[in-house]
């Protein structure tokens, strides 16, 4: 199968990410936006651009119509639908195959059997690909089989729903005496949001890490690892740092749970790139968690300690080009991740939005910055608020933490808040340094904000009160349009403040 | 001559600081802050249209960038933001906090966002924790409940609109406390 135009139906970081590697492989990549995208760095990068009308998702970067339509218009043969948005639709992926084009990513088949959590557990299950013990709860299993499973399960449990995501209808059990009225309220509380009240029970894993292994399949039934990637740290139940290796696996787990990953792959004919997700628990025991159908978000620590490029990679397989051997993928020094997002720590990280008035990145030695914004941009409310990703790497962990402290604190950006203060604080944390940490890490170490230094707060001041320092402005001329500009200086202002009688 | 004058400067243990600034010179000032302590501060480098000072404070070179945003100077100083209030124009009052926004009978905009739904009428009595209105930004919903049990007074949230942070979209007279 040859292409030679794709559509990155995607947006931000990985759209840039996306073209970028379609144009190094010989390609021509083809950029899709919505109207306040106008001006975001994918669609000036791309060779040929869709403009759509619309703000919202639904009307743009989903509407797959459209998109295909203009895919025949613009001469497009293949698609790479990036992560998020259509990445993980089969029904999308169908469409792209019945209009000749070539989807980038695993079978349509595979896309559903994985998206549904209940058929993924039974074909891995049937696999031998280790799951966490459950029982299904219908509404005529008798409440005394439903007790003795979960006693056999083993105490604590988690009431889940089968519908569910985002924590909802979701509940721990510590004792035999609440399980059937918790169960009774996730029931409920599945109900209403999903109208869907079926509920399973699973083990509940104390102190559980999230460890993830890289696959890849190809068209000539080869299935292999790239390693792992350590993702504990998350808030809100996402990820905001990852690193690989992860410093919870000796060399024997290590491969136990890459082999077990492979064995998933190839039991699912798993074509193109995939991420087997699995929870570990403190005795070494892991459990399959679910596959994702994509490219992840945290793709790039894989490429920094294997030296492999898997978007190119992609490109090959979606060709029909056979994959490089097991063999020849090691993993080479340590990497980070820190995912930077548009959003403020101190108020439950909550998104923020605003204009970005300055971004500045870490430019030197093993550093990568992932971004899809540029100075002058709005962040709205219409999208995902991750700004970008810096990636780092050293010959040893120690190593790469040290260099994101420093790609952190040589981050820029003014306009919106961020959480690149709060990113330091954790990778400086002794807890998260020692490498023992799991996902409860934010919860059970609250970051708090240094205070500041007298220095810092003399400086404060002296710039809080900028009119008074109207000497400093080289400019006379007044600013007429001061709350647009996206480079605008406080100290150019200056004189109007003056002139507005609030100069000391 | 120029006199001192007072500016409060939040600070992320200590609260509301305030601090005593009194020019010296050219581009040189005295500051002194509430636990006594005097510092020399000094602009060094030419501050540029690009937002880029260095200052020396006490003995402590800082390199800093800035800009404005619509409401405030945002501060890059030590690898860390600090959201500074913009003067606002009139007299003004040290230590008063911008958004009089966790006011406890009203449902205010924690984030900025798009109103979901809202399941509130003007007269309705509603109960502490009743979910009132629901909102999005970024792919992620907010559910807002009532702060406390009473009647709703007034609704200024419409599905579908969008608000700013800080806005008040269902204010509610309280019950008399037990």
């Amino acid at each position: 199968m040859t292409f030679t135009k794709v559509l990155v139906a995607n947006r931000g970081e990985i759209a840039v990410r996306l073209i970028q590697g379609i144009q190094q492989a010989g390609l021509q990549a083809v950029a899709v936006h919505s109207e306040p995208d106008k001006h975001a760095p994918h669609v000036a990068l791309a060779d040929d651009v869709i403009s759509l009308k619309g703000q919202t998702s639904a009307e743009t970067y989903l509407d797959t119509a459209t998109l295909l339509a203009e895919c025949k218009r613009l001469g497009v043969d293949a698609i790479h639908p990036g992560y998020g948005f259509l990445s993980e639709n089969a029904e999308f992926a169908r469409a792209c195959k019945k209009a000749g084009l070539t989807f980038i990513g695993p079978s349509p088949e595979v896309i559903d059997s994985m998206g549904d959590k209940i058929t993924a557990k039974k074909l891995m299950d049937d696999a031998g690909v280790p799951i966490l013990p459950s029982i299904e709860i219908t509404d005529d299993t008798p409440e005394k089989a439903i007790e003795a499973e979960a006693e056999k399960i083993g105490y604590p449990v988690l009431v889940k729903a089968a519908a569910g995501g985002g924590g909802k209808g979701m509940r721990r059990v510590d004792s035999p005496a609440d399980l059937l009225a918790s169960m009774a309220a996730a029931q409920r509380e599945a109900t209403n949001a999903f109208g869907d009240g079926r509920v399973f029970i699973e083990k509940y894993v104390v102190s559980p890490r999230h460890v993830e292994i890289q696959i890849f399949g190809d068209t000539h039934g080869n299935a292999i690892h790239l390693w792992e990637r350590e993702c504990s740290i998350q808030r809100r139940h996402q990820k905001i740092i990852e690193e690989s290796p992860s410093p919870a696996l000796d060399d024997a787990l290590r491969e136990k749970m890459a082999t077990a990953a492979v064995t998933a792959a190839k039991a699912l004919n798993y074509t193109n790139a995939g991420t087997v997700e699995f929870i570990l628990a403190p005795n070494g025991e892991f459990y399959f968690l679910e596959v994702n159908t994509r490219l992840q978000v945290e793709h790039p620590v894989t490429e920094l300690v294997t030296g492999l490029d898997l978007v190119a990679l992609q490109l090959l397989v979606a060709k029909g080009e056979a994959l490089p051997s097991q063999s020849a993928i090691t993993q080479r020094g340590h990497a980070v991740e820190c995912r930077i997002y548009a959003e403020d720590p101190a108020n439950n990280f909550l998104p923020s939005i605003g204009t970005l008035h300055r971004c500045q990145w870490p430019i030197g030695p093993n550093v990568r910055v992932d971004t899809g914004i540029v100075e002058g941009n709005a962040v709205s409310i219409h999208y995902d608020p991750m700004l970008a990703k810096l990636i780092c790497w050293g010959p040893n962990r120690a190593a790469a933490l040290a260099t994101m402290d420093w790609a952190l604190q040589n981050t820029v950006i003014l306009g919106v808040t961020t959480n690149i203060g709060f990113l330091r604080q954790v990778i400086n944390h002794p807890q998260f340094i020692s490498g023992e940490f799991d996902t409860h890490f934010l919860e059970h170490h609250p970051i708090t904000e240094p205070a500041l230094s007298d220095e810092e707060l003399a400086l404060a001041a002296i710039i809080s009160r900028w009119p008074a320092t109207a000497a400093l402005s080289k400019s006379t001329t007044s600013t007429t349009a001061p709350n647009t500009a996206p480079t605008e200086s406080p100290w150019a202002l200056a004189n109007n403040w003056r002139n507005a009688g609030l100069g000391v | 001559m120029p006199t001192p004058s007072t500016v409060s400067i939040a600070c992320p243990q200590h609260g509301a600081q305030d601090i005593a600034v009194e020019p010296t010179g050219s581009n040189q000032w005295q500051v002194t802050l509430p636990n006594g302590t005097t510092l020399p501060v000094t602009l060094t480098a030419p501050a540029g249209p690009d937002g880029k000072a260095t200052f020396t404070v006490g003995n402590v070179q800082f390199a800093t960038q800035a800009a404005l945003t619509n409401d405030a100077i945002h501060l890059w100083l030590n690898g860390r933001l600090l959201v500074l209030p913009r003067p606002k124009q009139g007299p003004q009052r040290a230590g008063s906090s911008a958004a009089a926004g966790a006011s406890g009978n009203a449902i205010v905009a924690s984030m900025p966002g798009k109103i979901i739904s809202v399941h509130a009428k003007a007269g309705q009595a509603v109960t502490a924790g009743e979910v009132l209105v629901v909102m999005e930004s970024m792919k992620m919903e907010l559910s807002l409940a009532a702060p406390c049990a009473g009647t709703v007074d007034a609704v200024n949230a419409t599905e579908g609109n969008t608000v700013d942070q800080g806005a008040v979209l269902v204010s509610i007279n309280a019950d008399e406390a037990s």
